[in-house]
């Protein structure tokens, strides 16, 4: 109970002699003060019981609570004194009894070992780096040998084994991808991406492709996949890449019904020159093609075709045209959140070669570098050196403390991001996109611990020598012989992240080195989704269902629901056949409810009748409109030649008031005569669903589209969610200025006011 | 299994007889912005007033009645003379069952002569008599004294943060800013 008491000053420290000392009567005002507090720390200090309650939680392990091994490196201590205590029984290593027969045993594993790695030595020294298959599928990697069976039908990612230990993972698109961490994340993703220390995502399952050739050839099928958009001046110097939808070059023939139908977005960069003046045409050029796994295969399908045509072509015609497939090369690490640029800048070593204007604008903008200031599609061709080689990532909590906020503004950082693309020299072109750049050994390159050692004391000093001037560079002032270069290209995305493009055998290193500090946060798909939708975007290919990677989402999501629900009890589920909406027509959920039902929106005649034997074929899909605005100022001219009946728009939906739409939730356009009674909801709070003056929901033959992803959005505070319309049903229910509808989830009765905007 | 719950009372102890108090005086340090009226050297001078409001010293200016409010304790109270005092008068006002009653359950958990300020724990069931107890003791080792009871609640940290933030306040009055 000592440390319960609170310690207290006898009156004579302010009160001597008949003399009120104004200045002891306030400091003894303060000393309460500090001794209240440490009592309110002490009292709570005492209360806790074990270590690894004080161990956050996404670091608590079961086998913690008697195996001092599995805590953090800082708690061990004080638990092996805790587990004394209280007398757990710590489980001691276990020993064996070296017999003659072990030793036996030992040297012959030993020697099979040996024969093994003597083995793909000498199979591996042809091939020093991952494969990538030119004009032809790659093989994929097997990322650990002793797991090989496991991976015969699917890739792991280069991080796998760790995202096994912490995430559930699912097999999608032929990958294993982390779908969510094993912690229920809603907020903290939130917060994670908004304000604070940044969420990382392994993200080498994006396809990747590099086409090789003619600048010619190469800029002629760029320009044909991407319609020309990618084909401009800044995208050509390689500043920028491109982030748009990839067409389907086949799809879309000239004349009636036709269709612009788009793959997917992809990143294209070209890799960089310094000239563009001269002739081009012949001079050798490479541009990077990064795509959803989902629409991977279309897209190189087609790409394969074009190239294929290019080289048999008889005018311009380039045999050397390659299209080489880096799907198992090339990995990549996404990274969301203000503080993004922090923790490349200080767990990673950046290469400057010894240019220090360079390391001083890295450092001013790192240190607050917040993504959005670079500008979109900003590429930095950058090297870096082996991260194992910087001993702590920092801890360093200060760095993310608030009040370094206001040491540097904005023009300070955006001067240094300035500095540092300017001098970098981003018009270098990055050796990662080439074979022999990108193979740098990993075991080669590791450095042995002694020798980490003796770079350590080195390093220190030299930092002594600069008196400790600048201790965030410490790290990085002293460059070793053994120092390996390490390329990477670091691309700022248009949903505001960054992503950092590494060979595939340097993914694993670098992300341990991004999120061991366990402030940054590491997620999975569900995520990825949550902070795209958080910021209104779409994600692929769960928003764009006029694709086909859509489609197939959208299917495999329907036959899942449909599953779950029939496995339920009958009492335990919503039973659609019998939902009464109370607008006059037949009860019954409008179209499949386990899906966003585009045959039905597209097809059904004007009654709402709709024959369910029409599947949606080839022809009559939904395509996804990629420039409403150009299409609506000339809708009179494009309608005989796109078939606008099937086409579909993607919009950004905000809830007015209350509501949370989930995917698959219908909208419906406003009738004309109920405007007036929906407008009132957006003034009148207390008109209420239960009331009778709340409007009814509108009649199936209203129904514009379909949400795609929804749920309560924590930065607008509101309900939201992205949707997809249907643009012949939009025209025929009121227009495209009228902006607001109705928003009804599948199984509800009520339907809720919103407003959609376009993207 | 019900829960054992207590009550935590946080008290002042106010003086409202100045015998032993002369001089009001700025301290040495110079840089410290007291209040004007403390940066006279010849400080006002006080004695045996009454300062409670309606006696002659009840238009005091705002801060000297905050430090004349929140003095310190005079000689003779200490943690030991405000227990004594509290048992003595909770016998006093409500005989052996009422003394009986909490007795077990109350306990003195932090008094401080510098700022008069302390924190008593009783057992739910009885704190209003505990209350009771303080409101109607007059008088600590023959000082006279007024207790007034700032908050009640059921955590000590509460009772701790009210402590600290009206310290905060004291001395933000009477320093500038802190």
């Amino acid at each position: 109970m000592n440390a319960r008491t609170i310690l207290s000053q006898p009156s004579e420290s302010s009160l001597k002699q008949g003399q009120l000392d104004v200045g002891a009567f306030v400091s003894s005002r303060k000393y309460e003060i500090q001794q209240l507090s440490a009592s309110m720390r002490k009292s709570k200090a005492i209360q806790k019981q074990q270590t690894f309650q004080v161990v956050p939680r996404s670091l608590r392990r079961r086998a913690a609570s008697h195996h001092v091994r599995f805590l953090p490196p800082r708690f061990r201590e004080q638990a092996q004194q805790e587990y004394k205590d209280s007398g757990i029984q710590l489980k001691p290593k276990k020993r064996r009894r070296i017999t003659r027969l072990h030793l036996r045993r030992d040297t012959a594993l030993k020697l099979k070992y040996f024969a093994r790695q003597r083995k793909a030595y000498h199979c591996n020294r042809k091939r020093s780096t991952y494969p990538v298959g030119i004009n032809e599928l790659a093989t994929k990697v097997i990322m650990e040998r002793k797991f090989k069976r496991r991976q015969k039908d699917k890739t792991w990612l280069p991080t796998h084994l760790w995202h096994a230990k912490r995430a559930h993972m699912i097999k999608k698109w032929g990958y294993v991808i982390p779908s969510h961490p094993n912690e229920k994340c809603f907020r903290r993703t939130h917060r994670a991406s908004q304000n604070g220390s940044g969420i990382v995502f392994d993200t080498s399952y994006y396809a990747t492709m590099i086409l090789q050739g003619n600048h010619d050839s190469v800029l002629n099928i760029v320009n044909i996949i991407s319609r020309g958009k990618a084909c401009g001046k800044t995208y050509l110097l390689g500043d920028r890449a491109f982030e748009g939808p990839v067409y389907n070059v086949y799809r879309s023939t000239a004349g009636e019904g036709s269709v612009e139908s788009a793959f997917g977005e992809a990143v294209i960069y070209f890799e960089p020159t310094t000239d563009l003046e001269g002739s081009l045409a012949n001079k050798s050029r490479r541009a990077l093609i990064r795509v959803h796994p989902a629409a991977f295969d279309d897209t190189w399908k087609m790409l394969m075709s074009l190239v294929k045509t290019t080289r048999e072509q008889e005018l311009n015609s380039d045999p050397d045209i390659e299209l080489q497939d880096c799907r198992f090369s090339i990995g990549s690490i996404d990274i969301f959140g203000p503080k993004s640029l922090t923790v490349i800048g200080h767990n990673l070593r950046l290469n400057v070669e010894k240019d220090v204007t360079v390391l001083g604008a890295w450092s001013m903008a790192t240190l607050e570098g917040d993504p959005k200031l670079i500008p979109l599609g900003a590429v930095f061709p950058l090297k870096f050196f082996d991260p194992r080689t910087i001993s702590t990532p920092s801890r360093d909590r200060k760095l993310f403390d608030s009040e370094h906020r206001g040491a540097l503004n904005h023009t300070m950082v955006c001067k240094g991001l300035n500095d540092f693309a300017r001098n970098l020299g981003s018009r270098t072109p990055s050796p990662l996109l080439t074979t022999e750049g990108r193979s740098i050994r990993v075991e080669h390159a590791k450095i042995a611990h002694g020798r980490l050692k003796q770079r350590r004391a080195a390093n220190s000093k030299a930092v002594d020598a600069t008196k400790g001037n600048q201790i965030r560079l410490k790290l990085e002032s002293l460059v070793f012989n053994d120092d390996v270069s390490i390329p990477a290209v670091m691309i700022r995305r248009a949903s505001g992240g960054i992503s950092l493009l590494l060979p595939w055998q340097w993914v694993a290193i670098f992300f341990k080195k991004l999120v061991l500090p366990a402030y940054t946060m590491c997620g999975g798909l569900q995520q990825y989704h949550q902070i795209l939708s958080e910021r209104m975007l779409p994600y692929f290919p769960d928003d764009y269902p006029g694709t086909s990677a859509g489609q197939v989402e959208e299917r495999e999501k329907m036959t899942q629901r449909e599953k779950e629900w029939k496995s339920r009890p009958r009492s335990k589920k919503v039973i659609y056949d019998a939902l009464d909406l109370r607008n006059g027509e037949k009860k019954g959920e409008v179209g499949n409810p386990f899906a966003c039902d585009w045959s039905y929106l597209l097809h059904a005649d004007a009654r709402g009748e709709h024959d369910p034997s029409k599947e949606l074929s080839d022809l009559n899909e939904p395509w996804m409109i990629t420039n409403l605005a150009g299409i609506l100022s000339e809708r009179n001219k494009l309608r005989k030649e796109l078939n606008l009946l099937t086409a579909v728009f993607t919009v950004q939906i905000i809830m007015i008031g209350r509501g949370a739409p989930r995917p698959g939730a219908r909208i419906y356009a406003i009738p004309v005569r109920d405007r007036s009674k929906w407008m009132k909801l957006k003034w009148n709070r207390k008109v209420v669903p239960e009331s009778s003056e709340y409007p009814v929901c509108p009649k199936s033959a209203f129904l514009i589209g379909f949400i795609t992803s929804g749920g309560f959005n924590l930065k607008e505070g509101k309900g939201s969610g992205i949707a997809s319309l249907s643009w012949a049903k939009v025209e025929q229910n009121g227009g495209f200025n009228y902006r607001y509808c109705v928003v009804r989830d599948v199984g509800e009765s009520i339907g809720r006011l919103a407003l959609y905007k376009p993207l | 299994m019900v829960r054992f719950k207590s009550r935590y009372i946080l008290f002042t102890v106010h003086y409202p007889v100045l015998t032993d108090i002369d001089k009001i005086c700025p301290s040495d340090d110079s840089a410290s912005n007291y209040p004007a009226r403390f940066q006279d050297k010849k400080a006002p001078s006080l004695s045996d007033r009454n300062i409670l409001p309606g006696g002659k010293e009840g238009n005091l200016g705002k801060e000297m009645r905050t430090l004349l409010h929140k003095r310190p304790a005079p000689d003779g109270v200490t943690l030991n003379a405000v227990n004594t005092a509290f048992r003595d008068a909770l016998n006093r006002n409500f005989g052996d069952l009422g003394a009986g009653l909490v007795r077990a359950s109350v306990s003195l958990k932090y008094f401080s002569p510098a700022t008069s300020t302390g924190i008593i724990r009783v057992s739910r069931d009885h704190y209003r008599i505990v209350w009771a107890a303080l409101t109607l003791l007059n008088e600590i080792a023959g000082v006279k004294v007024v207790i007034t009871v700032d908050h009640v609640s059921g955590t000590m940290r509460k009772c701790e943060k009210v402590a600290i933030s009206k310290n905060i306040k004291v001395v933000r009055e009477l320093s500038g800013d802190l």
